[in-house]
């Protein structure tokens, strides 16, 4: 996972809130199997008509937003099904970086572990970014994590939230299994204790 | 110092204690389907890395296998379905997984044959890659669901790492009034919460009213928790959870059996414990409900009618309403009862066990499902279905003019390329009525079984209560 840091782009300003996983990655793609490939099927139900054309009043869709790296979304972003399809197709998209003020918990643990910033901010200033980024000469944002900061000439310099832990994450864009996998130890001696204490719970499938 | 289930069964998985209120927790069962296994198994295959538990972890193939007849074959809705299902196979076999995948007569939806085979226990920590993973928790598991990059973490490690959810207590306070189902009590909670009232937040369900349910009842209220945003779902065990499990292939046996009952029996929250939040719901006041638009929360009882936007206040609000009546095609003010629909599913991992079936069986019998209508039974699973035919549930359907199907997720999803037609409306006993969700365009009105089938019956969705 590529570290990040500080970035720049476009923000697309999509106000809807409650947007689940189903409508960021319709069912039907589910069987793609190249992660790497899915920014075609991103939001595919309100990109495209039912006749299979662009739909030109979708906000990715317009200039400059089709080139957007950051998303603005309303509230409860990413709610739903667990499908990690999500932010792969926001990442395959190119979007680096989520502002909202408030992401689903599976959804916003899925960005952590690929590389997508989920920015946390207070209702108040999400409706401040979200009409700066309406403007399209306004909609250059700056995503600083290591200030946890945002930054735009509209919105000015503010903050946003985000734990230490995932900022890190981020920061370092470590793999997390190896981490996991330094402490080895520390599981296996687990798996000893557990196993005195609470036996039916390590007798898992090889029991028949 | 006293404290919840969830802190409870959290302390004990802690292999390592982090940074920011996280832990290292170990995993104790672990369910993996085929809609994930294909990237996951392919990632750990990539690192050069193996299972480190292969034991806690069973393979079972749901999501995008086709629910007609497999005499002939498997009828795949493309080649990449047909990987995926050969993939979970070929991969567990290798890992020494055990997996229930097509033409193994257990085969069925993960939520449904995890229990059902005793593989969730009281106290277990469990996950799967799928949010209704919650559902684990009408056993006093602590049970969720995750993303595909973690699936693989716990492959490799047989940990996750997490941090400490909120704690929220829904106190079922009386009885469900007679008609009034555990779908309808979750529908009304998730009315009252909202779609991110739960967010950030583990459940407990407590109350008369929920020691009453029976299991299975209890998994479809822990089922949608999800729906609420909620990370898990959990009722404490009693001694129906330990009627369910024993003798089941993968609970405990003999003497361990015994010593595992007499934990579960002081597995609850100390009657003293503080939650970070309370809701209280009047059991008397659940009464059968119906989704009108796009969301799980926004329902109605079934005597009600569609909300009318224009009377809303807040802009925001008022938007949403609007547009959720756009895509379901309602007008505000209309009665619920007078929405026609054109097919009926009854199934999915909420309502797809038997006493599902046995319900819907009850208002079916010896009607007919109405002109112009399609209505199908898709079993939870392999286990379920041979039941139903034993209780001859299925010649009741059948007689009918439902569809009696193999098992699967089928239209709960519509990944197996079961799906609606655009504009098509659906009265279904699944969990999500979201846009697209059964299809493109295809719009679904949640309800309990007995609801669905009164609905197939009258051709528009109407108060089983009030079926002559
Ligand atoms: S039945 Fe539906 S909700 Fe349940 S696991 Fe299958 S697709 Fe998911």
């Amino acid at each position: 996972m590529e570290p990040i840091s500080m970035h720049s782009g476009i923000a697309a300003p999509f106000p809807m809130s409650d947007v689940n996983t189903d409508l960021i990655y319709p069912q039907q793609f589910l069987r793609k199997p190249d992660r790497g490939a899915m920014a075609p099927f991103l939001f595919h139900g309100l990109r495209y008509r039912s006749d299979g054309t662009l739909n030109p009043d979708f906000i990715l869709n317009k200039e400059p937003y089709d080139e957007a790296t950051i998303l603005i979304a309303g509230r409860n972003f990413g709610s739903g099904s667990s499908r990690e399809h999500a932010p792969w197709a926001l990442k395959s998209f190119g979007i680096r970086c989520l502002i909202s003020s408030m992401f689903a918990d599976i959804f916003k643990a899925n960005c952590i572990n690929n590389g997508i910033v989920p920015a946390t901010v207070s209702e108040g200033l999400l409706t401040a970014c979200l009409h700066a980024a309406a403007n399209p000469q306004e909609s250059r944002f700056t995503v600083d994590l290591e200030r946890r900061e945002l930054r735009n000439r509209l919105v000015g310099t503010v903050p946003f939230e985000i734990s230490d832990s995932d900022r890190d994450r981020l920061l370092k864009g470590n793999d997390f299994i190896d981490d996991t996998l330094a402490q080895l130890p520390a599981i296996e001696n687990h798996e000893k204790v557990s196993a005195e204490a609470a036996p039916w719970l390590n007798l898992g499938a090889s029991v028949e | 110092m006293a404290k919840t289930l969830y802190e409870k069964i959290w302390d004990a998985h802690v292999v390592k204690p982090l940074s920011d209120d996280r832990a290292m927790l170990f995993v104790d069962r672990h369910l993996v389907h085929e809609g994930v296994a294909t990237y996951a198994f392919s990632g750990l295959r990539a690192h050069g890395r193996k299972v480190h538990r292969p034991d806690l972890t069973i393979g079972v193939a749901d999501h995008v296998v086709p629910t007609t007849p497999r005499i002939n074959g498997v009828a795949y809705e493309d080649e990449d379905a047909r990987k995926m299902v050969e993939d979970i196979e070929a991969y567990c076999r290798e890992a020494g997984i055990d997996v229930y995948s097509v033409g193994n007569r257990r085969q069925g939806i993960v939520h449904v044959i995890g229990p059902e085979l005793g593989f969730v226990l009281p106290g277990a920590l469990l996950v799967c890659g799928d949010s209704h993973t919650s559902t684990h928790g009408a056993f006093g598991a602590l049970a969720f669901g995750i993303g595909i990059s973690e699936v693989e973490h716990v492959l490799a490690t047989q940990t996750i790492v997490q941090r400490k959810s909120r704690s929220m207590r829904v106190n079922v306070k009386g009885e469900l009034p007679p008609g009034a189902t555990a779908k309808d009590l979750i529908l009304s909670i998730l009315h009252t919460i909202g779609v991110s009232g739960g967010t950030g937040h583990v459940i407990e369900y407590q109350g008369e009213a929920v020691r009453a349910l029976t299991m299975e009842q209890r998994m479809t209220l822990c089922n949608m928790s999800i729906e609420g945003g909620a990370r898990a779902g959990m009722v404490a065990p009693d001694e129906k959870t330990i009627a369910y499990l024993e003798g089941r292939k993968y609970a405990p046996k003999g003497e361990m059996w015994d010593r595992a009952v007499e934990h579960w029996r002081s597995l609850k929250s100390d009657p003293d414990a503080i939650f970070d939040r309370d809701v209280e719901i009047a059991g008397s006041d659940v009464m059968p409900f119906v989704t009108w638009g796009t969301n799980p929360g926004q329902s109605a009882p079934i005597g009600g009618r569609v909300p009318d936007p224009s009377s809303l206040d807040d802009e925001g609000e008022r938007a949403s309403i609007q547009s959720a009546l756009d895509y379901m095609g309602l007008q505000p003010g209309q009665a619920l009862a007078d929405i026609r629909i054109d097919h009926v599913f009854i199934g999915s991992c909420t309502n797809g066990r038997i006493e599902d079936l046995r319900a819907a069986a009850a208002v079916v019998r010896g009607r007919k499902v109405a002109e112009g209508t399609s209505a199908w039974i898709v079993p939870g699973s392999g286990a379920v279905k041979e039941q139903a035919e034993q209780e001859g549930l299925d010649r009741i359907f059948i007689e009918a003019g439902f569809d009696w199907r193999e098992p699967g997720c089928s239209m709960c999803l519509a990944m197996n390329g079961e799906r609606l037609n655009p504009g098509e409306r659906c009265a279904s006993t699944s969990n999500r009525n979201f846009e697209g969700r059964q299809g493109r365009g295809a719009r679904t009105h949640l309800m309990s079984p007995a609801m669905a089938a009164a609905a197939a019956v009258a051709g528009h969705l109407t108060d089983v209560r009030e079926l002559t």
